[in-house]
């Protein structure tokens, strides 16, 4: 019998939400409508130890609330959920010791306090060994570029200082596994670039297990897998190569032309872009190796091209449209 | 693992000391918070001494007497006040504040009384109980009332907070709001700075069953002033443990009901 | 500007904030609800006071006297203390929607005003008016004319008085951010000096002194002794007098801070 990190079956979970009405008379508006929002689905997956997931999705698609559920700050309303042979809701404490989770920029630190205090904090919380919280401090200052900012007061901070600071506190105390959601929001490119390695060289060093939530595609670069979720499902749930690869028949074309007018591109493919001298194009794969599309690219109007593979944005666009037509 | 009580005290002592560094970084403003808290408890005492500056008194009380009943109330709704900020609670709750802060290894009581600022009731409290020393220097201690003072006032204490904390969470609930559970309080607080039996019958068993202020500031302050037998006291003992075991049962039940920002 | 435009934007502020005790139907039933209850813990003691000293009248108050008093005191209060001007400022200067309320076409000094104006209108007609006739029907005693219109120019008078205070104090949250503690030493020594704890005229002469120079007697003791008849005419147009020496000064220190504040506000660009 494997042991998963997580494992998680048929999970759902129901938001009670209000509307206020904005007209008729004043007695109606004073009464408010209850509706149900279902968050989460019949959500079921696993995750091994030592993996990095990317939980992708729209806002609002259930993403932070399922994260919340495996911490055990959220009570699930149906389904079975285990994270690290725990269960969340009742057993909060057990699993908070060997849990990470970052929320936010400044979930952990004191914002009067420079950051280093609340290491310290962190230090107590989670009882860690002297020795050990000098090693790991110096090690996550060090690979999060933090040794000039550490010690200054968290409200002076950057976002991106501020995330890189939560990060390692939330981590100082080694946890088995870590969710984080949406931790690069707002954040400078360089900081980015940190979280991320630093991400990665925990997976690698210590087998650490990663969820993390985003929609921004960038971060989904270090997951090995992905899981996308939309309104409350799970819709794909895969190697990440495999995403990059949906919709891969196709390609996108840049092209700087003179005299855009001249040409009638739809011959081709779909005009994605148009801007200007820049047209952008849908082809297929097959389409690109015609003798029409070769002639097209040596016309002398068209100045420059660039051949590239749609990028993941463009993947999960084209995916969220599918989803959305196929619920019609 | 630690005894997971011993565990949660720690953490709280913890806490403390990292909120009040954070508290004093701008002394200014945390001087100012201190000193109008101060000045704040100056009212109630300004009310009995008006009082007994016209009268004769309040249902046979003497006024040191109802200087150490003032004190004692003072003591104890400022005690509450300083480990639950209700309406920075209640912020916390509905705006999903207390993620960061429930997936630590504590049980949740601790939690919530670990998780906010608003140190300044401390300095009410520091001068409630100077006052308080001062009157029961001029009425007399002996080591029995003393005795039975501190216990019924730690039980009685600690059973308010619990029992506050239970009606945040069902204000949350049904409400997600504050309002309520503060001007409650408010009147709470009011109401216990004189006997309760001022109150009849009725008002006593609302301030001691309904609300139970009454084991926090009033029965206390009645034993060490004029004796308590202890039949009396396990009684009070033992519906102050009553209550403060439906609020610990009735908190936990409701987390269910926590949405962090979500719904 | 036509002045018909102006008095019509004005005119609606002032209609926005007799609504919003609609509005807020549930909170307005709490705070009642909870005031009620605040003055039946003074009415208690006081019951146990007399009852102590064995005493019919205490400075010329008998015991029905004192609870008609406090439930005046809290009919009135209602509406002395209805809107929280200080709170709504600091709340205003926190999240930053002062900076909105600056570039309405009223000024923000005359939205808080009218609206507090429009809030206490309602608050006066829907709940202290029937209150105080209740009172009046159960205590068995009548109102004079006379003692009617000066009421009224008292009440007029506490308004703009108190909501300069109030206005002064939440001013403050712009230096001082927090400013949670002031508010409420404010209230209380509002309350504490308006005669919401013991009737002024049961205070020691040299304690009287200093109340009857200080304006908040105007905001709760002054309007309930005159309903009861219990203060001469000359007295009372001496507490007027004292109020209107208070609320010059009072508006030129409102108009100075403002001043000042306002710079600050626009200087940091919200």
């Amino acid at each position: 019998m494997e042991d998963y990190a997580v494992d998680v079956e048929d999970v759902g979970k129901w938001f009670k939400a209000h509307e206020v009405r904005r007209s008729g008379s004043i007695v109606t508006r004073l009464m408010r409508k209850t509706y149900f929002k279902r968050a989460l689905n019949d959500v079921s997956f696993r995750i091994r130890p030592g993996e990095i997931v990317a939980l992708l999705g729209r806002n609002g698609s259930g993403k932070s609330t399922l994260i919340k559920i495996l911490s055990g700050i959220l009570h699930a309303d149906s389904g079975r959920v285990r994270v690290l042979g725990f269960e969340p809701w009742t057993q909060r404490i057990e699993l908070a010791q060997q849990l990470g989770v970052v929320l936010g920029a400044h979930g952990q630190l004191f914002w009067n306090l420079p950051a280093v205090d609340a290491f310290e904090y962190m230090r107590g919380v989670y009882n860690i060994e002297r020795n050990e919280y000098t090693r790991r401090m110096r090690y996550f200052l060090k690979i999060l570029d933090l040794e000039h900012v550490y010690n200054r007061q968290v409200r002076t901070m950057s976002l991106g200082e501020q995330m890189k600071c939560n990060f390692m506190a939330s981590v100082l105390h080694n946890p088995k596994i870590v969710f984080l959601d949406e931790p690069t929001i707002g954040v400078d490119l360089p900081s980015k670039i940190a979280l991320r390695k630093t991400v990665t060289e925990l997976q690698a060093r210590y087998k650490t297990t990663f969820i993390l939530t985003t929609h921004i595609v960038e971060d989904i670069s270090i997951a090995q897998r992905v899981i996308l979720l939309s309104k409350g499902k799970v819709v794909f749930d895969d190697t990440r190569p495999k995403l990059e690869a949906m919709f891969g028949d196709k390609r996108h074309v840049e092209l700087h032309v003179s005299e855009p007018g001249k040409i009638r591109f739809s011959r081709f493919g779909r005009v994605l872009e148009r801007d200007g001298t820049m047209v952008k194009l849908e082809v297929s794969k097959s389409k690109l190796k015609t003798k029409s599309f070769f002639a097209l690219l040596n016309r002398r109007e068209v100045l420059d091209y660039r051949v590239a593979e749609p990028g993941l944005n463009f993947i999960l666009n084209k995916f969220y449209a599918k989803l959305d037509r196929e619920k019609r | 693992m630690e005894n997971r009580l011993i565990r949660d005290i720690k953490f709280y002592l913890l806490s403390q000391y990292f909120w009040w560094r954070s508290f004093l970084v701008y002394r200014g403003q945390a001087a100012l918070w201190l000193i109008d808290s101060f000045i704040g408890i100056v009212y109630s005492y300004l009310t009995v001494a008006v009082i007994y500056t016209v009268s004769a008194g309040i249902a046979g009380w003497n006024y040191y007497q109802m200087l150490f009943l003032v004190s004692t109330a003072t003591i104890v709704m400022n005690a509450l006040y300083y480990n639950v900020n209700i309406g920075w609670l209640m912020e916390l709750l509905r705006r999903g504040g207390m993620d960061p802060y429930l997936i630590r290894p504590y049980g949740r009581i601790s939690i919530f009384l670990s998780s906010q600022e608003g140190l300044g009731s401390a300095s009410a409290i520091l001068g409630a109980f100077l006052v308080l020393l001062y009157s029961a220097f001029q009425i007399g201690v002996t080591p029995v009332s003393l005795l039975a003072y501190v216990v019924l006032l730690v039980v009685g204490g600690i059973t308010l907070v619990l029992f506050t904390l239970m009606l945040i969470m069902l204000f949350y609930h049904l409400l997600r709001s504050a309002q309520f559970v503060n001007r409650l309080l408010s009147f709470v607080q009011k109401a216990s700075q004189y006997p309760l039996i001022v109150y009849g019958f009725v008002g006593q068993l609302v301030f001691t069953l309904l609300i139970p202020v009454g084991f926090a500031s009033y029965y206390p302050a009645e034993a060490f002033l004029s004796g308590i037998s202890p039949m009396e006291f396990f009684e009070a003992l033992l519906i102050a443990f009553s209550i403060s075991a439906v609020s610990y049962v009735a908190f936990n039940k409701l987390q269910v009901y926590y949405t962090s920002g979500g719904g | 500007m036509g002045v018909l435009k102006r008095v019509d934007r004005y005119l609606a502020v002032l209609v926005i904030g007799f609504k919003q005790q609609l509005a807020y139907k549930k909170d307005y039933f709490i705070s009642l609800g909870f005031r009620i209850f605040a003055s039946f813990i003074m009415i208690a003691v006081w019951t146990a006071v007399y009852l102590n000293s064995n005493v019919t009248s205490i400075g010329g108050f008998t015991l029905p006297q004192m609870y008609i008093y406090f439930f005046l005191i809290n009919a009135i209060a209602i509406v002395s203390f209805n809107v929280p001007i200080s709170e709504n400022i600091q709340d205003d200067i926190q999240n930053g929607t002062i900076t909105t309320a600056l570039v309405k076409p009223v000024a923000y000094t005359s939205q808080v005003f009218l609206n507090s104006l429009g809030n206490n209108l309602f608050a006066g007609l829907a709940v202290t008016l029937p209150f105080i006739i209740l009172i009046s029907f159960i205590g068995h005693f009548v109102f004079t004319l006379q003692a009617v219109a000066f009421f009224l120019i008292e009440m007029a008078l506490a308004f703009i008085i108190s909501t300069f205070i109030f206005f002064l104090v939440g001013t403050m949250a712009i230096y001082l951010t927090n400013i949670w503690g002031i508010i409420a030493v404010t209230d209380s020594l509002y309350m504490l000096l308006g005669g919401g704890i013991v009737p002024l005229n049961l205070l020691p002469s040299w304690a009287r002194g200093i109340f009857a120079v200080l304006p908040m007697q105007l905001s709760l003791y002054t309007p309930a002794a005159t309903l009861l008849g219990i203060v001469s005419t000359g007295q009372i147009i001496q507490s007027l007098l004292v109020g209107a020496a208070w609320a010059v000064p009072l508006f030129i220190l409102s108009a100075f801070v403002w001043n000042r504040v306002r710079g600050k506000i626009t200087s940091v660009g919200g």
